[in-house]
């Protein structure tokens, strides 16, 4: 972890896509296949990261309270998006109740996870390239297995 | 099918007809289960484009809607992804003097309006027969994450979707393209749409995605697309490819550009696509080999479990799409791959004492 006091937050230079949507960013973190979505507000505190800024000179750039960046900076970095993870005080909010009560200024950063069949292009990879080869006590899902090559007919 | 399995496959068309265009609202039946709905958007692969249609209405404030948000958020992360990488990748194999063919996942997926709507696992790459072995090796130096993430087929693999285009046909009129100065080829529209739906129709057609993708080639047809050509070869493989043109048009208003053979679509197709909707991909039980150790009721119930679905076995056996009722294409397919196990299984035996016989001769001392 690294110290509060003065810390200026780094972005972890690769291995980190971005993606703007609808208002949102994603960010997918290639080594650890993580992705994450974050709000308008946790979107601005990330985009005033650069490098250079400390905290209250982020928290005054994307227009919120030192606090709450503070906490967004931590959540950024055990997300691991940071170089480093701050050891900076949560804000302990509940803040699905706040987002419902429209207090959108609170910056959130939500973890996007989905079932794999979502992602899967077939669930029946036997026999095909990308799949293990077919043998006798492996069957194809068609059946139809040439043996010589562990391909599916 | 059960009644509240027809509104639920009747829901998923509901929400993916024309959702690639401007088609406004859906209409979702009141009495669908929205668990159930989303489940099977998801596993159907269209959680992403079914967001895309319902991001405005009210239900998207639904909080078992989540998932389809999420799903749409990770496709569009990781079509950015592969977006990025597919040049890298080219450039790989243009360096060894391979220019790959992309088919499928990719080039599909760039025919729809936004890029998290269509999911792809991986790059589809078709190579010269005799470039198949160096362009694996290609792969394989790149790492496991881009190896993971292509697929390198010739036109042998290919065959158990297209048997009757030889590789020079498929090359001979495909179309040359660059992204970010990597040469590349993309099959020529007569022979993706006839790829396509017959990969559908070979998966039993129990993705949705599948259907959408036809919906989409169709809508995006070349002026001059030749039907001849596309329905070309085995006359009942091409009787496929129409009821899956029509199929796409009758369930998710796919627009039929002028020229367009029009057939109607078995009733059996409908009822088997919409199972297949609902039921999704059910995954084989234990192996045949195992029957003994499962008992009887076990055994029945492995049997019962490979019955193969009609749209698959009407493929596999090349069987006519209409005039013969399903049940008795289905009775041959299971048949075959019967005398298919048997075949199998002796060859393995064989095999096996033979292997057996060498280590006895004392090959190992």
């Amino acid at each position: 972890m690294a110290p509060s006091s003065g810390f200026v937050p780094r972005r972890r230079p690769t291995g980190i896509l971005v993606e703007q949507l609808e208002g949102e960013v994603l960010l997918y973190v290639e080594p650890t296949h993580r992705a994450f979505c974050l709000n308008p507000a946790a979107a601005r505190v990330w985009e005033s990261i650069d490098g250079a800024r400390d905290v209250s000179s982020i928290a005054r750039t994307a227009g919120l309270d030192s606090e709450l960046v503070g906490s967004t900076l931590r959540e950024l970095g055990e997300a691991g998006l940071l170089v480093e993870v701050p050891d900076l005080p949560r804000v302990d909010l509940s803040r699905r109740r706040l987002v419902r009560a429209g207090l959108v200024a609170i910056p959130l950063i939500l973890a996007i996870t989905v079932p794999r069949a979502a992602e899967a292009a077939s669930a029946c990879t036997v026999g095909l390239p990308s799949g293990p080869a077919c043998t006798p006590t492996r069957p194809c899902c068609s059946g139809i297995c040439n043996e010589s090559l562990g391909t599916c007919g | 099918m059960t009644s509240s399995g027809q509104r639920l496959a009747l829901a998923i068309a509901g929400v993916l007809r024309r959702a690639w265009a401007d088609a406004g609202p859906p209409i979702v039946p009141v009495d669908v289960d929205l668990a159930r709905w989303v489940e099977r958007l998801i596993e159907g692969g269209v959680a992403g484009l079914a967001w895309w249609r319902l991001r405005t209405t009210e239900l998207a404030t639904r909080p078992e809607l989540e998932p389809l948000r999420a799903a749409f958020q990770h496709h569009a992360l990781t079509a950015a992804r592969q977006e990025r990488d597919l040049p890298h990748l080219l450039g790989h194999f243009n360096a060894v003097g391979i220019e790959p063919l992309l088919f499928k996942g990719w080039s599909l997926a760039r025919l729809y309006p936004h890029r998290a709507l269509r999911p792809f696992g991986d790059f589809d790459l078709l190579v010269h027969e005799a470039e198949a072995e160096r362009a694996r090796a290609v792969l394989r130096s790149l790492g496991a994450d881009l190896q993971s993430r292509a697929d390198v087929d010739t036109a042998t693999t290919l065959a158990r979707y297209l048997p009757d285009r030889t590789e020079a046909e498929l090359f001979d009129r495909a179309r040359p393209e660059t992204l970010d100065g990597a040469r590349f080829w993309t099959l020529a529209p007569e022979d993706h749409l006839r790829l396509v739906t017959l990969h559908q129709l070979h998966h039993g057609a129990w993705r949705p995605l599948w259907l959408c993708d036809v919906a989409l080639m169709v809508e995006s047809l070349p002026p001059g697309f030749d039907w001849t050509l596309c329905l070309g070869g085995d006359a009942r493989l091409s009787e496929g490819v129409l009821a899956s043109v029509a199929l796409a048009h009758e369930l998710l208003g796919a627009a039929l550009p002028q020229g367009t053979p029009v057939v109607t679509v078995p009733g059996w197709l409908r009822r088997a696509v919409f199972h297949g909707w609902v039921h999704g991909y059910e995954s084989m039980p234990p192996s045949l080999y195992e029957l003994r150790k499962l008992g009887w009721a076990g055994a029945l119930k492995a049997i019962r479990a490979r019955w193969p679905d009609p749209v698959s076995a009407t493929v596999h056996l090349r069987a006519p799409f209409r005039a013969i009722p399903r049940p008795a294409v289905q009775m041959a397919e299971c048949v075959r791959r019967a005398a298919d196990f048997v075949r199998r299984d002796l060859r393995w035996r064989v095999g096996l004492d033979a292997q057996l016989a060498t280590v006895g001769k004392g090959v190992v001392p």
